[in-house]
């Protein structure tokens, strides 16, 4: 995993990742949670005051599917599309598994929030696996939670 | 949602980033890059898009400039989700980098950003 800094440059900050996918923030900016699919691990990393992450934790094994995206809500929850899964895993931030929201799809890859309140809950599929027209088919669901918004990116770039 | 303009995704197989609105009346933003597996709005009126490299585009398609390319020499093949994070106190002088992510495989074909 590597960070770009806001002058363009780039290093490495964790180590030892299979499959590397979805990452956000807790609502504190001080735990980053990431995706390591190959291993079914939802791991998580504390962010120190020097821009490093700390030692790589498990944060959560997904036990239907593998982890693909993730976004965090403003609870802390942690919500992980989960492909073979058929949908949604939702994580409380003790990593304890909250529940699962479902797509007529077995390929989910993807989560995000939006809308103005930040509380509906878009949910991405692949065709992989699906001879459903249905298949590569963007979801969406309110929920009860606001999402995390996203900073904008401000890296500098020069042509 | 981004500044209004809808929800964005892109098109890992076929290429281009597109925008949903509510709706359902699809846009194009971008209509040739392929192989986009992760998306971050970027302040500079574009999105940062990863891939075979790291790169920031104009929006309206335009300018494509490259923020960062692959190295398979140091094992670097391509880059997959990306995000960014806040000007937080403990963070200090760094506000808003782009964290991006060694590619080692094939997600789906469709990512929000």
């Amino acid at each position: 995993m590597y960070l770009i800094e806001l002058d363009g440059s780039a290093r490495k900050v964790a180590f030892d990742i299979q499959l590397t996918n979805g990452l956000a923030f807790s609502p504190d900016g001080r735990t980053l949670y990431h995706s390591d699919s190959a291993r079914d691990h939802i791991n998580c990393y504390s962010v120190t005051a020097d821009d490093s992450l700390g030692e790589k934790q498990l944060f959560a094994e997904t036990e239907i599917g593998s982890p693909d995206g993730l976004v965090v809500s403003e609870d802390g929850r942690v919500w992980v599309a989960l492909p073979g899964g058929s949908g949604v895993g939702v994580y409380h931030p003790n990593g304890r598994f909250d529940q699962l929201i479902e797509i007529p799809e077995p390929m989910c890859t993807s989560v995000c929030f939006g809308g103005d309140d930040l509380k509906d809950l878009y949910i991405v599929s692949g065709s992989r696996g699906s001879e459903s027209d249905r298949a590569g088919a963007v979801y969406v669901q309110r929920v009860d939670v606001a999402g995390l918004a996203v900073p904008l990116a401000r890296v500098s770039v020069s042509a | 949602m981004a500044g209004g303009a809808g929800l964005l995704y892109s098109d890992v197989l076929n290429g281009g980033v597109f925008s949903v609105d509510r709706q359902g009346n699809v846009t194009t933003v971008f209509a040739y890059r392929k192989g986009i597996r992760g998306m971050s709005v970027d302040k500079n009126a574009g999105l940062i898009v990863s891939g075979r490299n790291i790169s920031w585009k104009s929006v309206p398609e335009g300018e494509t400039i490259t923020v960062l390319e692959k190295n398979e020499v140091t094992g670097l093949i391509g880059f997959n989700d990306i995000t960014t994070d806040e000007a937080v106190a403990f963070m200090q002088a760094l506000c808003v980098p782009v964290l991006f992510l060694k590619m080692a495989g094939n997600p789906g074909p469709a990512t929000c950003t």
